[in-house]
């Protein structure tokens, strides 16, 4: 079964059922579905509660200028799936979500987002129950003017609650890109598993890039790991690749687009990912 | 026939210099082995022919029959028919050995490769070489062995089929195994399109492998240039005689036998 909803400043079209008042529009996903959401305008936070048991994917598409708040709230043992999709290079967004997972409930959202707009996706995961899971994996371009800035937390609330995040990013031109991963373990939450990897190829000098990793932790009895860097593309690489007759923009092409692509892999949709590996040749390519 | 000359070579990296007047004329269907100590320059003349960014050349020249690759970009002199065999193969992430391949063997030609020619000689070569089958399918050199990732160098040796190929201590990290399996690949390559300079320390690959040609190489010169005869007397005596008969002092500068 698979629902569309669209929202615009003056209307929700959804054949999922929800309400809609004054400060939120409320989802209700009772049964496992795939959903694509187009969100074209919304000043009111969106919130979708995804019920006991189910299995969802969500395709969030963002086509609009403004500063949008989502919510997810995923309950007991329920398994969702998110992609965001924002395909405008003219765009400045604020994206800032809100994601609350209980007992053995998993969020996960692998997100390739290359288009060259303005950015900035604040994430904050609540692990709010025993063995709840969140894997977050991001693989961006930023390019031309393009500012982002990936603010992205996961908080272990719960004992064995696992939190893990991946942050593959290129940059070029007067681009900049931020990637701030937080891993915060509060104290009583026993057995629980933080980790991160961060990495930025950068292309020019000037390029402002930084990968910053912070992992707090309030609990001895845990596991919790880090990996950040920023750094231009390995001259040994080129060299081995073009030593076998590929030239410079190919070799290239090769470095970056080998770099994304574990993280591409892990998007479910085919359609969407052959889009994005299309997207990679013609953004990276000098 | 082709020829490989290489005139006069001075080398340097980072304002050292390393190389310090090379001559040296490989045609097609010898094979010149390159011994010397550490630190003298062997990797160094490998790495300045194909190109590497890092090795400037001060001085000489480096033809390809006719043609003067000395302003060649790497890519522009492999595609030239020059092959680099590396001592340290870089890894290379996301991107699978059969598609790298596949990559490399279209940029040489004009038209696509036939992708089912290309994965019919792409098996046979993997058999030959008795390497893993996945290994062909698994992100270039990463988690590859050292053995693994010299005889994939060997693979790719055998797949784009070049004029002359650098061979650059492609025998370290082998097991008697499977340094004759990759002399037998090697000495398979053997023909009229197909010569080779191979630089190693040890005389077992010179067994398997027989030199037309070698070459001593001491503080970036070659000091003395002969057959098979050479690789023997280095292998009995080290390079203490050349001190004496030649009247060179060596500097085995092991702090630079890293970069070299």
């Amino acid at each position: 079964m698979k629902h569309f909803i669209e929202i615009t400043k003056e209307q929700v079209h959804s054949d999922l059922e929800y309400n809609n008042n004054d400060e939120i529009i409320e989802f209700f996903v009772t049964e496992s579905t795939d959903i694509d959401l187009l969100i074209a305008d919304s000043a009111k936070k969106i919130k979708f509660s995804f019920f006991n048991n189910i299995a969802s994917s969500l395709t969030t598409i963002i086509n609009c200028n403004s500063e949008l708040n989502l919510e997810y709230q995923i309950n007991d043992n329920a398994y969702v799936y998110e992609s965001v999709v924002i395909e405008n290079d003219d765009l400045n967004i604020q994206l800032n979500k809100q994601v609350v997972v209980t007992k053995e409930a998993t969020y996960e959202a692998s997100n390739g987002l290359f288009s060259d707009c303005h950015l900035t996706y604040n994430v904050n995961i609540d692990l709010n129950g025993l063995a709840a899971q969140a894997l977050h994996n991001i693989a961006t371009i930023s390019r031309n003017e393009s500012k982002k800035i990936y603010n992205v937390t996961i908080n272990n609330n719960y004992p064995l609650s696992y939190g893990e995040l991946n942050n593959f990013g290129v940059v070029k031109d007067q681009a900049s890109l931020i990637f701030n991963g937080t891993g915060y373990i509060k104290n009583g939450a026993k057995q629980a598993q933080a980790h991160q990897e961060s990495k930025i190829i950068t292309f020019d000098p000037l390029i402002i890039a930084e990968a910053n990793p912070y992992l707090i932790i309030d609990e001895a009895d845990v596991e919790a790991s880090h990996a950040a860097a920023v750094g231009q593309m390995d001259e040994e690489q080129l060299y081995y690749i073009q030593s076998r007759g590929i030239d410079f923009e190919n070799a290239t092409r090769l470095i970056t687009y080998g770099y994304l692509k574990p993280i591409l892999n892990k998007i479910s949709d085919e359609s969407l990912k052959e889009k994005l590996e299309k997207l990679i040749e013609t953004k990276v390519m000098l | 026939m082709s020829t490989l000359k290489i005139e006069n070579l001075h080398v340097s990296v980072e304002d050292k210099q390393i190389l310090k007047g090379i001559n040296l004329v490989v045609n097609t269907n010898e094979f010149h082995a390159i011994m010397g100590p550490n630190g003298n320059g062997k990797s160094t003349l490998l790495l300045a022919i194909m190109g590497h960014p890092k090795y400037q050349i001060d001085q000489g020249d480096i033809y390809l029959d006719d043609t003067k690759i000395t302003e060649l970009s790497v890519d522009e002199r492999a595609r030239l028919g020059i092959f680099l065999g590396m001592q340290y193969p870089t890894e290379v992430s996301g991107v699978t050995n059969s598609d790298f391949l596949r990559a490399a063997l279209n940029a040489q030609s004009d038209k696509p490769v036939s992708v089912f020619k290309f994965a019919k000689e792409l098996d046979n070569q993997v058999a030959k070489l008795e390497m893993k089958p996945d290994l062909a399918f698994r992100y270039l050199n990463e988690g590859f062995s050292g053995g693994e990732k010299k005889r994939n160098e060997i693979l790719h040796m055998k797949m784009l089929k070049p004029k002359f190929a650098l061979l650059d201590e492609i025998d370290s990290g082998l097991d008697v195994d499977a340094l004759k399996i990759v002399s037998d690949a090697i000495n398979e390559m053997k023909s009229e399109n197909f010569g080779c300079l191979i630089v190693s320390h040890y005389e077992r690959l010179f067994e398997m492998v027989t030199p037309t040609h070698v070459h001593i190489l001491v503080d970036g010169k070659i000091v003395k240039s002969g057959g098979y005869e050479l690789v023997q007397k280095i292998d009995q005596e080290g390079y203490d005689w050349i001190k004496s008969e030649l009247g060179i002092e060596i500097n085995n500068d092991d702090e630079l036998s890293g970069i070299l």
